[in-house]
């Protein structure tokens, strides 16, 4: 494998290492996966998705931190391991949340077609989907406890 | 395990608040879902449940039962995982849980509206 030499900002798959998604990865899954993501540096104050608007990215955050609205209410706050944008990248809607970021930060993006490739590595699909199944159940709960204050 | 099985009308094959670990697809059949006694869904021939037990052990979190005669296959949670492996079964399976999440996110949102609307109207009641 050849480096292409693209202006794009080089990512090292050993900066993939210390990210919980891609702890169980070989070295080789490592080198795979930075070919298929792309890594952005964001701004502070910086939109990267609006409810109601479409897109179909995927972003894991590796350092700074965002905020998550729906309708104008913060919903979440994530951190470097945490990702969003996974349910435009399952199916093509409509973002049902607004993200924003709240400091300088660092995220790999991942777009569809590249989202059904990593999904086929059987330690990343399993982080999204015990990911998944654990916020399902916290909705559940949530709606059927009648308790819809925002956590924290 | 990979099991077929038939079950009669009204049977029970998931409860909530119980332990299980295993994934079910229908082959015939419909199942009713509930919630705390309340419907929630109803199933039929192609569809699934029991995949949040499959992923990530822990108690059931609705109530399954058969409305009619049901024809079923009962998958363990290793069988699941290689599942999994089947791109045309895994898009079917994220595709599933993505609009799970999708309307439990707008229910929330649309709850939390009400209360806002409700704290508004108190506001309005006793103006400061």
């Amino acid at each position: 494998m050849g480096n292409d030499a693209s202006g794009e900002r080089a990512l090292v798959p050993s900066g993939l290492k210390g990210l919980p998604w891609f702890a169980g990865c070989t070295d080789a899954q490592l080198v795979e996966l930075a070919s298929l993501c792309e890594h952005l540096a964001i701004d502070a104050g910086e939109v990267i998705l609006r409810e109601g608007r479409l897109g179909r990215e995927l972003f894991i955050i590796v350092d700074g931190e965002v905020t998550v609205t729906r309708r104008g209410t913060v919903v979440n706050v994530l951190g470097p391991g945490d990702y969003f944008g996974e349910l435009g990248a399952i199916e093509a809607a409509p973002r049902n949340a607004t993200v924003t970021a709240t400091t300088a930060l660092d995220v790999l993006v991942i777009g569809p077609r590249e989202f059904d490739a990593i999904m086929s590595v059987p330690a990343i699909r399993n982080t999204l989907l015990r990911g998944m199944s654990r916020r399902i159940r916290e909705a559940d709960a949530r709606l059927s406890a009648g308790d819809t204050a925002p956590a924290g | 395990m990979l099991e077929r099985i038939q079950v009669g009308e009204g049977e029970v094959l998931a409860r909530e608040g119980r332990i299980g670990r295993e994934f079910f697809l229908i082959l015939s059949g419909t199942v009713a879902v509930t919630q705390k006694r309340r419907r929630v869904n109803t199933l039929g021939p192609g569809e699934f449940f029991g995949e949040l037990a499959a992923m990530n052990p822990g108690p059931r979190n609705a109530t399954v039962t058969a409305l009619s005669d049901l024809d079923v296959l009962i998958i363990g949670p290793r069988e699941f995982a290689a599942m999994a492996e089947i791109p045309g079964f895994r898009d079917a399976l994220l595709k599933s849980m993505a609009r799970r999440l999708r309307t439990a996110d707008a229910r929330l949102a649309a709850a939390l509206d009400e209360q806002d609307a409700g704290a508004r109207r108190r506001d309005d009641a006793n103006p400061r």
